[in-house]
């Protein structure tokens, strides 16, 4: 039985695929073709159609669920994909093998009958909340180089990744950055609270990329940013005062109201599409953080675990987003970050199926 | 009442005269912000009033029912005059005011203006020259929170919970005796977040960078609006739901297990992104700029809303005051904001308006230079004839010369210190009008009728008082006039000047009256 476990989210679909390495000759004799030919393809292959892809840098070897050893293969592709999603597994043969499959993320609801009728699978549901603890618990357990965090994160020259010992957690809020935003804070193995959330995610960051850019994706979006100037678009403290705002500790390098000189025609005459990419990144990412630490302060928590596909070849937002804890909070609150940043979701799931099949 | 409709469609009466006063001006504070000016002064104002019964020392009263030995208490009162126009504009009011001020300009030299807002670097020049006065810069935050603390404490119904599909849909605060601590956000540019603790101890403890600057500068962006108020008129008219992602769009419906509901918004703009290799995807037909529009709107005052309830929250305070042009009063805005607070804090942090709230800064620039006003050893009430009223966040009321358009607003002083009656158990609640007429619109168009034809009785009566004046016929009638096309305005906008009464009722006939 192939194992799997997806979790279908409002722009990314994530599937985690557990390739069993400890197949015995008879298991081997016994396993249906189907079986095998889903193996090598998925194992084979980096990239699945126009838009699935494996991140192989990622790969787990030496995994162990459910007595069973093996390897953990990460995958995404676009949800609005899903029907050349379905086509394809169709086209592998999925329909006639596996009868359910553990998924999670609000499209296990939305596309439960899809699945049935292309795939005659089933699938089993679980929430997305407590798939991405659960995933998180297991794979840091599993990786003593899951967790890190930035040193000098706003100095490029000496900025640095430092991993983080992050054995004894709790209790840590987790900000999970998606298309939207879900803020938790945990307590223990299986004791968690969604505290708050905000609708300014990832999902508004390339909406409004695209929108202003005309970019085409995410990745051409953060490509875009990085070189791109955001003070040249947004109203900063010194361009309000001409200098600090001594009397309230405000710097002048901090942006006071983002996009506030587009209301001029002429700046707007001058700002480049990687200045416009910049600004939306930097806007989306300051506001997160400034949710986060407040809800850290109210909930009296030090570190603060950013997670979800936003963070994904942005380390801009990371170090951002580790800059700003650390500022505003005097060093009191720490910004961690995970390697397998949006998968964890998958992860739990699959971990869930195993122990609701005997 | 047509909630829709923004009330820019009633007209303001012409009667209401502009830069009231001018002649007896005292003292000046201006206010300049990036769209909006305001110009404060004080003025002394004269009232003659007839007695009809003094009584002489040995207790016998005396009646002076003659008509040609009427006997006249003069008093001089003193009025706070505020008026607001676009930045735009001030050269032309400078002017205006500049050769208006007769009788004290003399006086002015050597003195100096108080002056606030962003604007007020920029325009020193210009002021010093127009007016004569040395310019004084005073810090925009000390003056929104002195100009706040004045209006609380001393107008009544200034504060108001909107609700744009409630009944009623501005539900006026009573003048409350403490009103500290509570939580200033201000709405600019960017956003400041002030607790004032009282009097004089206030803290700025925190803000965001997505305010109304952001609104306007992407608003700009992503559509052909060229004015704020264009954004906002698009943004009625759209449909968030083409342009945001909702909880629905990934779920399917609800998320039940945490008790999202569908419609809410999962995640701002999230319609808009391009799907892969969609060859199908259309921004123009997807989405209207006015849905662009509305969805940003939604967004901003989304994450306001949230940000000001989580300081709310830390530091345990359940009323929250926003001012700042970016509402300016707005419905849309208003109703987007309380939402916003309510959802997030779950209903523990009300959201409050000011009526005032574009005037703040101007009532602290000019409370600051004002020691002579001994502001708080009196008390202050709205002058209802002086006043524009709750309207339109631009100004309509036309400048005549100059054909600007101006709102206004007027304070006058109380004889003495009003204080809180000490009998009363709950101060902060009590409400002494036995009829509501903003909610009660059968009684409201009873009374407005009522007064509209008692006026001519007023009229007579007023004429009578003043028999040797040659002016009184003329001013009587003008006084009607004003009187008339006032009702006519509160029959449409009983909201206007805050909870309607008959008490207000009898309070504007006075005030038309002086």
């Amino acid at each position: 039985m192939p194992w799997f476990g997806m979790d279908i989210g409002g722009t990314l679909s994530k599937l985690v695929y557990f390739e069993p390495k400890d197949i015995t000759p008879d298991e081997a004799d016994a396993e249906v073709e189907t079986l095998k030919n889903i193996r090598r393809y998925l194992t084979k292959n980096s990239a699945y159609g126009k838009t699935g892809h494996r991140d192989t840098h990622l790969q787990m070897d030496d995994i162990v669920i459910r007595r069973r050893k093996g390897t953990l293969h990460f995958i995404r592709f676009p949800t609005c994909e899903m029907g050349n999603f379905l086509a394809l597994a169709k086209s592998k043969g999925l329909a006639t093998l596996v009868t359910t499959v553990s998924a999670t993320g609000g499209g296990a609801y939305k596309f439960e009958d899809n699945f049935r009728r292309e795939l005659n699978m089933r699938l089993a549901k679980f929430d997305e909340l407590d798939s991405l603890i659960r995933g998180m618990l297991y794979v840091e357990t599993n990786n003593p180089c899951e967790c890190y965090y930035w040193i000098n994160p706003t100095e490029d020259e000496c900025c640095e990744k430092r991993f983080f010992d992050f054995s004894d957690p709790y209790p840590f809020l987790i900000v999970n950055i998606g298309s939207g935003v879900s803020l938790l804070a945990v307590s223990g193995p299986n004791s968690y609270r969604r505290i708050s959330g905000t609708s300014l995610g990832g999902g508004t960051f390339l909406g409004l990329c695209c929108l202003l850019t005309d970019c085409n994706s995410f990745e051409e979006a953060i490509d875009l940013a990085a070189s791109g100037d955001n003070t040249r678009v947004d109203k900063l403290v010194r361009d309000i005062y001409g200098g600090d705002y001594e009397r309230f500790g405000l710097p002048g390098d901090l942006v006071a109201s983002s996009f506030g000189q587009m209301n001029s025609k002429e700046k707007r005459a001058t700002v480049s599409r990687e200045d416009l990419a910049r600004a939306t990144l930097v806007t989306i990412t300051n506001n997160i953080g400034s949710i986060a630490r407040m809800c850290a302060v109210n909930e009296k928590i030090e570190r603060v675990v950013f997670v979800g596909n936003f963070l994904r070849v942005n380390s801009i937002s990371m170090k951002l987003l580790a800059h700003a804890m650390d500022y505003w909070s005097k060093g009191t609150l720490k910004a961690l970050f995970l390697e397998h940043e949006g998968y964890f979701g998958a992860v739990g799931c699959l971990l869930e199926f195993n122990s609701h099949v005997s | 009442m047509d909630t829709q409709s923004h009330p820019k469609s009633i007209e303001l009466p012409d009667t209401v005269e502009v830069f009231g006063n001018l002649k007896n001006a005292k003292r000046f504070a201006i206010d300049i912000g990036g769209s909006l000016t305001k110009i404060a002064y004080y003025s002394t104002v004269s009232h003659r009033r007839v007695i009809y019964e003094t009584e002489k020392e040995d207790g016998q009263s005396l009646q002076s029912a003659d008509e040609d030995h009427r006997v006249y208490e003069v008093s001089e009162g003193a009025r706070l005059h505020f008026v607001k126009f676009e930045t735009k504009y001030i050269e032309s009011c400078l002017d205006f005011v500049q050769v208006n001020l007769v009788n004290t300009r003399d006086k002015m030299i050597g003195k100096s203006i108080k002056a606030t807002g962003g604007g007020a670097y920029k325009y020193t020049e210009l002021l010093q020259q127009k007016l004569g006065l040395s310019v004084d810069k005073e810090d925009e935050m000390s003056c929104l929170i002195k100009g706040c603390n004045f209006l609380l404490k001393n107008i009544s119904d200034e504060a108001f919970m909107y609700q744009r599909h409630g009944n009623p849909e501005y539900k006026f605060q009573t003048a409350d005796p403490n009103i500290f601590p509570y939580l200033l956000v201000n709405i600019g540019s960017g956003v400041s977040i002030m607790k004032v603790e009282s009097e004089g101890s206030y803290e700025r403890i925190g803000g965001t960078a997505t305010g109304g600057g952001t609104f306007w500068g992407l608003g700009s962006l992503l559509t052909k609006a060229k004015e704020f108020d264009e954004l906002l008129e698009l943004a009625e008219k759209g449909d968030h739901r083409n342009v945001d992602m909702l909880v629905r769009d990934i779920y399917g419906g609800d998320y039940k297990m945490l008790g999202l509901p569908g419609d809410l918004i999962a995640s701002s703009f999230g319609k808009a992104m391009h799907c892969h290799k969609d060859r199908n995807f259309n921004a123009d037909t997807q989405f209207s700029e006015a849905d662009l529009a509305r969805s940003l709107l939604f967004t901003i005052s989304n994450d306001i809303g949230q940000v000001a309830s989580l300081y709310a929250m830390m530091h345990k305070l359940n009323k929250v005051y926003f001012g700042g042009y970016f509402l300016r009063n707005h419905p849309l805005s208003m109703h987007t904001v309380s939402f916003s607070i309510n959802y997030w804090s779950r209903g523990q942090v009300q959201a409050l308006f000011l009526r005032h709230e574009g005037y703040l800064g101007a009532i602290g620039a000019f409370l600051k230079g004002a020691e002579e006003c001994d502001a708080d050893k009196y008390s202050w009430l709205e002058n209802y004839a002086g006043s524009s009223g709750l309207c339109s966040p631009i100004p309509i009321q036309v400048l005549s010369t100059q054909g600007v358009p101006v709102d206004q607003l007027e304070i006058d002083r109380w004889e003495s210190a009003v204080a809180y009656c000490p009998l009363l158990c709950d101060p902060a609640n009590y409400v002494p009008d036995t009829v509501d007429l903003t909610q009660d619109t059968e009684a409201r168009e009873y009374w407005l009728q009522c007064f509209e034809e008692s006026v001519d009785k007023f009229v007579s009566r007023a004429i009578s008082s003043q028999p040797h004046s040659l002016t009184a016929k003329e001013r009587a009638s003008k006084f009607k006039e004003k009187y008339v096309s006032r009702l006519y305005y509160l029959k449409h906008q009983p909201f206007a000047y805050g909870n309607l009464s008959v008490r207000s009722l009898l309070d504007t006939i006075e005030h038309c009256m002086k």
